[in-house]
C-alpha cells in the first residue's frame, strides 16, 4: 500500500525528540542517580552511544529496503502471517508501553496539580486527546510537534537555567560514583529509554526525499543531550542521596527556583509543559498503534477501532497491578522495551536474507 | 460595423453605483486609502490599475441560474499553479444555486470545511492586499455586487499579517507583529489561563496579588468561571450592540457599556474588579487581530478554553492546545495546509513568516503555493550597493 501522506524529517525528528524527552523529564534523572549515584550523569552518554551503535546497526540491514516499514518488509520476506505476527507484537508492545505511561503520567499529574480530582477523570480527558490524535493520523501529529516540541524543550531548558544558583558542584563527587560496574549496568537497563526508536521504522513510508539517517542520529543526538543536561541538573542540585529519593525530579528543581519577588514556585510552568508534551506522546504512541494495527489487519480506514483500543488501554491502567509484572519502572518492562527494540533487528535480518528489494522505481535512496 | 448597411443606436444609461472610497474595515495608516465596491468592472478595473502586467487574467463567468451574478477570476498566468487555477475554477464553475448577491454566500460555496471555526478564503476590501497576492500566485474571485474580493488559498500568515505590513520599515513592522501575535495569544489563552492560575495553580501568584485577588473575590457570589462567561458574553453583545446602532451613537454604546456596566457590575458584587481588567485586556487583544474573519474564530475558541481551564487547569489549556493544533494542521485551504509553514515546515526561503525580512531579502514568492515563478527578485535588487567600480568621477559624483 503507497502511502500518500508525508511529513519532513524536522517533524519526525521532533515526533522522536518528545517521546524521550516526557520520559526524561519525568524518572530519568532519578533513575539514573539510583542506578549511578553522583556518576548518574555519564550513564545517559553511555546510553546515547548505544543507541548510536544500534541504530548503525538496524541501518545498515536497510539500506536496500528503501522506504518499506516493517510491516512491508515482513510481508515481503515471509508473507502476510509473518506480517500479522510482527504487527501484533509491536502493538501489543507499545499497548503495553502506553499502558504504563499513561497510568505513570496521570498519577504524576494528580500528584501536582489536579490532586482533587479523580484518576478515572484525568485518564479520561488524556483518552480525549489521544482519540483525537489517532483519529487525524500521523501526518497531522508530526506537523503539530514540529512546532509544540521545541516550545516545550525551551520551558524544560528554561527551568534548569533557572535553578543553577542551586547547583554544587560538589554533589558530583566521588566522579564514579558507585562504581563502573553499576554504570555499566544502568546504562545496559536505561537503553528502554530508546524504545521509541522502534517507530522509526514504521515512519519511513512517510519521509519525503529524507535520510533515514539523518532522523535517526539526529533524534538520538538531541535526546542525549535533553538527558545528559537534564540528569546533570538535576545532580548539581541534589546530592545523590537526595536525589533518589525525588520523585518528578525536574517538577522538584522548578519548585526551588526563586528570582526576586515575583520569579517563584514556577512548578505550574513545569506543569504546563509536561502537560503539553505528554498529551502529545499519548496522542502520538497511540496514533502510530492504531495505524500499526489498521495496516497490519489490512483495514481501509483506522478510525473504527479508535475507540475500542482506547476502552482496551483505559481498562489495562487501572488493571495493571494485577498483571504478573509491575509496569512501570520495572525490571521486565525495561526487558520488553528492550525486546522492543531487538524486533526491527530481526525483522531487517530476515528480510536481508530473503533480499526483499524496495518496489521503488528510480530508487530514493536513503543512505 | 463595416459591411452593414443599418446601424443601431442604444440607451447607455448606467446603474447607479458607489463611487471607489475608503476601506471600512481595514484601515491603515501607511498605504493606499482605495477599497473596492459593488462594481466587478470597476474593481477590475482597480487591480489592472495596480498589476499593469501583461500575464494579468480575468475568466469572466456567471453564477446562479436566476441571478446570473458576474463573476471574475483573476491570476497572473505565468506565476499561477495551473493545477491551482483549475481547482479554483472548477469549484466556481460547480456551484449551481439560484440567486447570490455577495461574495460571503460564495465563499460559504467554496471552502474546504463548513464546520471549522478557522477562515479558508482570505476576504479582502483593499485593491492592493489583492494585488500583492496575485503577484504572490494566489487568486482571485471578484463577484459583482459585493465589495469584498476573495483570495485563495489562504494560510494562517495571510491572517495575522495587515496590508501595513509591506509598506513600514522593518524594524517597525517586526515590532508590531510581535504585539499582534502576543495580542492573539492574550485574546484565545488569558481568560483560560487566568482561570487555571486561579483554581488549580494559585502558587504562580505573587503572595500581595493573591490576597487582593481573594480580598475582590471574598463577596462574590459566583465561581469564576461563572464571572467570566458572564462578563464575555456582555462584551459581545456589547461589540454586537455597537455595530447595529447607527452613527454616533454606535461609538458611544461602547464607552457606556464597558465603563458603566462593567463599573456596575462590580459595585453590585457580581464580578471581581481584577475580572473587568482581564475582560477588558482580552478585548483589546482580539482587537489586534487584522482578520474579521479570525477574531470571530477566536472569540469562539476562547470559550473552549475557558471551559478546559476550569476543568483541569494548565493540563485543560495543554488538552485545548493540542486539540486546536490537530484541527488546525489538518485543515486544508485548496490543498495547501492551513499552518503552513509551520505545520508542515516548508524549505523554501520564504521571508515573510512571523518576522518579515527587509525588502531586498524578499527573493522569492511562498514555496508553498508552487508556483511556476518562484524568483521574485535577485539576490541583489538594489543595484545602487553594488560597488562603482570603472565609473569616472571622484567618490562625490560631482565630475
Amino acid at each position: 500500500m503507497r502511502n500518500n501522506e508525508g511529513f519532513g524529517s524536522w517533524e519526525a525528528i521532533c515526533l522522536l525528540i518528545n517521546m524521550i524527552f516526557v520520559q526524561v523529564i519525568l524518572y530519568f534523572p532519578k533513575d539514573a542517580s539510583v542506578m549511578g549515584g553522583s556518576a548518574g550523569w555519564i550513564i545517559p552518554i553511555a546510553v546515547t552511544i548505544i543507541a548510536y551503535i544500534y541504530f548503525a546497526i538496524a541501518t545498515g540491514f536497510y539500506r536496500q529496503h528503501g522506504n518499506l516499514d516493517l510491516l512491508e518488509i515482513s510481508e515481503k520476506s515471509a508473507g502476510r502471517i509473518c506480517k500479522i505476527i510482527v504487527g501484533l507484537l509491536a502493538a501489543l508492545l507499545l499497548i503495553l508501553l502506553e499502558v504504563s505511561l499513561l497510568g505513570e503520567y496521570a498519577h504524576s499529574l494528580k500528584i501536582v496539580s489536579l490532586d482533587k480530582s479523580p484518576l478515572a477523570y484525568i485518564l479520561i480527558l488524556f483518552l480525549v486527546g489521544m482519540a483525537a490524535a489517532a483519529y487525524y493520523g500521523i501526518e497531522v501529529v508530526a506537523r503539530i510537534s514540529a512546532f509544540i516540541v521545541p516550545i516545550c524543550i525551551i520551558g524544560f531548558i528554561l527551568i534548569t537555567i533557572g535553578v543553577i544558583p542551586e547547583y554544587n558542584t560538589d554533589n558530583l563527587f566521588p566522579i564514579l560514583g558507585k562504581g563502573v560496574d553499576s554504570i555499566i549496568n544502568g546504562s545496559t537497563v536505561s537503553l528502554h529509554i530508546f524504545s521509541p526508536l522502534l517507530l522509526i521504522f514504521f515512519m519511513i513510508p512517510f519521509f519525503k526525499r529524507r535520510n533515514l539517517n539523518r532522523v535517526g542520529y539526529l533524534s538520538i543526538t538531541i535526546s542525549g543531550l535533553i538527558m545528559f543536561w537534564s540528569t546533570l541538573s538535576f545532580l548539581l542540585t541534589y546530592p545523590y542521596e537526595m536525589a533518589v529519593g525525588k520523585k518528578i525530579p525536574i517538577y522538584q528543581m522548578a519548585r526551588l527556583i526563586e528570582i526576586g519577588d515575583y520569579v517563584q514556585r514556577v512548578e505550574s510552568v513545569f506543569v504546563l509543559v509536561f502537560s503539553l508534551s505528554s498529551v502529545l506522546y499519548m496522542g502520538a504512541l497511540f496514533t502510530f498503534i492504531i495505524h500499526i494495527i489498521a495496516k497490519t489487519l489490512d483495514l481501509d480506514r483506522h478510525q473504527p477501532i479508535i475507540l475500542p483500543i482506547a476502552i482496551i488501554i483505559y481498562s489495562m491502567t487501572f488493571f495493571k497491578k494485577g498483571l504478573p509484572f509491575h509496569l512501570p519502572g520495572s525490571q521486565m518492562t525495561n526487558i520488553l522495551c528492550i525486546l522492543a527494540l531487538l524486533l526491527p533487528i530481526i525483522v531487517l535480518i530476515i528480510g536481508s536474507i530473503k533480499k526483499v528489494d524496495s518496489e521503488n522505481e528510480g530508487g530514493q535512496n536513503y543512505e | 460595423m463595416d459591411g452593414l448597411e443599418y446601424a443601431y443606436t442604444a440607451d447607455t444609461k448606467k446603474w447607479e453605483h458607489r463611487n471607489v472610497g475608503e476601506p471600512n474595515s481595514e484601515t491603515v495608516i501607511r498605504g493606499p486609502q482605495e477599497a473596492f465596491n459593488e462594481q466587478i468592472r470597476a474593481n477590475t478595473a482597480l487591480l489592472r490599475k495596480i498589476l499593469k502586467d501583461k500575464d494579468l487574467t480575468i475568466k469572466g463567468l456567471t453564477i446562479g441560474t436566476r441571478s446570473n451574478t458576474p463573476c471574475a477570476v483573476m491570476y497572473i498566468r505565468d506565476i499561477a499553479n495551473e493545477s491551482l487555477v483549475r481547482e479554483v475554477l472548477k469549484r466556481v464553475k460547480s456551484i449551481k444555486v439560484d440567486y447570490i448577491f455577495d461574495s460571503g454566500e460564495l465563499e460559504q460555496l467554496l471552502e474546504d470545511s463548513t464546520f471549522l471555526t478557522a477562515p479558508q478564503i482570505f476576504a479582502t476590501e483593499r485593491p492592493d492586499t489583492v494585488a500583492r497576492m496575485l503577484a504572490q500566485g494566489n487568486i482571485a474571485v471578484i463577484l459583482d455586487g459585493s465589495p469584498y474580493v476573495l483570495v485563495m488559498p489562504a494560510t494562517i500568515t495571510e491572517y495575522l499579517s495587515t496590508p501595513e505590513d509591506i509598506n513600514i520599515r522593518f524594524p517597525y513592522v517586526n515590532f508590531i507583529r510581535m504585539i499582534r501575535i502576543i495580542g492573539v495569544i492574550i485574546a484565545l489563552l488569558l481568560p483560560g489561563l487566568y482561570i487555571a492560575v486561579t483554581n488549580y495553580h494559585q502558587e504562580m501568584i505573587p503572595t500581595n496579588l493573591l490576597f487582593a485577588i481573594e480580598a475582590s473575590r471574598e463577596i462574590v457570589p459566583f465561581p469564576t468561571v461563572i464571572e467570566i462567561i458572564i462578563m464575555e458574553f456582555s462584551f459581545e453583545l456589547i461589540r454586537e450592540a455597537g455595530i447595529r446602532v447607527p452613527g454616533a451613537i454606535g461609538s458611544t454604546i461602547g464607552i457606556v457599556g464597558g465603563l458603566i456596566l462593567g463599573q456596575a457590575a462590580v459595585s453590585a458584587n457580581l464580578v471581581s474588579p481584577i475580572l473587568i481588567i482581564v475582560v477588558a485586556i482580552t478585548a483589546l487583544g482580539s482587537f489586534s487581530i487584522p482578520s474579521f474573519s479570525m477574531s470571530f474564530s477566536i472569540r469562539i475558541i476562547r470559550f473552549a478554553y475557558i471551559i478546559l481551564g476550569s476543568i483541569a487547569g494548565f493540563f485543560g489549556i495543554a488538552l485545548g492546545l493540542l486539540l486546536n493544533s490537530l484541527l488546525l494542521a489538518s485543515s486544508k485551504s485548496f490543498g495547501v495546509p492551513f499552518l503552513t509553514p509551520f505545520g508542515p515546515i516548508t524549505n523554501g526561503k520564504y521571508s515573510d513568516k512571523i518576522m518579515r525580512k527587509p525588502m531586498w531579502k524578499q527573493e522569492k514568492r511562498p514555496d508553498y503555493l508552487n508556483t511556476k515563478d518562484i524568483i521574485k527578485q535577485p539576490e541583489v535588487s538594489r543595484g545602487w550597493t553594488r560597488s562603482d567600480e570603472g565609473e569616472a568621477g571622484g567618490e562625490d559624483n560631482e565630475e
